[in-house]
């Protein structure tokens, strides 16, 4: 869990509030909701993927550096 | 049309043009700081365009504001405490550097003089959840609008190497997304006049209750946003001048383009929003881009607690002011 940034978890909170929005969100605009949150849901997706790539990276070199 | 009705007409229209002086910043500041366009020029294109938006956009948003309340509650009296309240919380929130939205102040304000004059039975809870949950919705669709299409373009040319080109064609493009951000601020912060004069003209039987707006207001709304954005302009260049921040072309297009992307959808979807919310969203969404911690939170902050007090400010202060007026009527 730590090895995901402040960003990454920025544009979850985003994709939540968005989705807690849903429900008093007129009917009419509903699929604005829906939308953003999925746009802060890829986001989100896109820098866990690099977070966790990336704090693995760091751990194999720590790893390789004190063999 | 009587003295008093023409009165509210041109406190209305007072409000719009003070509206359109002081987000002035907003339209011009990009254009001038990345110097697409001289001080002068960027002035008259915003101007103009604030003006032309109503060729665009319907009067979805006035139509709103007209129906917050049920018909039938508002009178002379509680329109000016509404009007009284809505500027009242401007200057008070100015004064104190709150970066509070006028469109938030007059729907509290409106809320506030309806309450007073009627009762809690007489608020249109429809219209006030639909605007409550787009005081949010806006900011967030500005920046996630504007991180993605920053996202694309650094991600598009991030091997390109002529990037005096490259800033030439941003900069080019900034003509037209200032355009679009102008429209867009024109087109719904220009209705929300619109609204409170088409109220004003319902609770004095000039026009009936399901009237569309007639074209005078919509020009003379729109006539009065222009003319404050250019006098808010000029006084811009005049105490600015060259100190705007330094911003880079791309940047400027970015913001302003998701901004103006995120009000068109508002005002065709009649619901009035924050512009200067909305811009200030996608700005956060441009320097997202860079770092979370390029982004100054307590600006970010400030605008949250914005949110908070300015629809219960405004409500309580055209509360308070209808309670002397309540005579008038």
């Amino acid at each position: 869990m730590r090895a995901l940034s402040r960003r990454t978890w920025f544009f979850l909170v985003i994709a939540v509030a968005m989705l807690l929005l849903y429900e008093p969100t007129p009917e009419t605009f509903r699929w604005v909701n829906l939308a953003l949150a999925g746009l802060a849901l890829f986001w989100f997706v896109l820098f866990t993927i690099e977070d966790v790539g990336r704090a693995r990276r760091v751990r194999h070199r720590v790893r390789g550096g004190s063999r | 049309m009587t003295v008093a009705v023409l009165l509210i007409i041109g406190v209305a229209l007072l409000f719009d043009y003070i509206n359109g002086f002081h987000d002035a910043a907003n339209s011009i500041a990009t254009v001038v700081s990345t110097r697409v366009l001289t001080p002068k020029q960027a002035v008259a294109w915003a101007a103009f365009f604030n003006f032309a938006a109503f060729i665009f956009f319907g009067t979805k948003v006035a139509e709103t504001i007209s129906q917050v309340a049920r018909p039938g509650t508002f009178t002379n009296a509680s329109i000016v405490a509404a009007l009284i309240g809505a500027i009242g919380l401007d200057l008070i929130t100015w004064w104190t550097g709150l970066p509070t939205s006028s469109s938030h102040a007059l729907v509290g304000g409106l809320a506030g003089a309806a309450v007073a004059s009627v009762g809690w039975s007489s608020l249109n809870y429809a219209e006030y959840q639909k605007i409550i949950v787009f005081i949010v919705i806006a900011p967030v669709m500005g920046f996630l609008l504007a991180f993605t299409f920053m996202a694309i373009v650094l991600w598009a040319f991030h091997r390109y190497r002529k990037v005096d080109k490259l800033n030439r064609g941003f900069r080019h493009g900034q003509l037209f997304s200032a355009a679009a951000f102008s429209l867009g601020h024109g087109g719904n912060d220009a209705q929300k006049t619109m609204g409170v004069i088409l109220t004003v003209l319902i609770a004095n039987g000039i026009v009936s209750q399901n009237a569309p707006v007639p074209l005078w207001v919509v020009f003379s709304a729109h006539l009065a946003i222009g003319l404050g954005t250019l006098f808010g302009g000029w006084r811009i260049v005049h105490t600015m001048g060259s100190k705007i921040t330094k911003l880079q072309p791309v940047g400027g297009m970015a913001s302003e383009t998701s901004a103006a992307i995120s009000l068109g959808l508002a005002t065709f979807g009649g619901v009035p929003v924050s512009t200067t919310h909305t811009i200030s969203g996608a700005i956060v969404g441009v320097g997202t881009t860079q770092r979370l911690s390029a982004v100054r939170w307590g600006v970010a902050s400030r605008v949250m607690w914005a949110w908070v007090l300015t629809i219960p400010g405004a409500f309580i202060l055209a509360y308070v002011v209808y309670i002397p007026l309540k005579g008038l009527t």
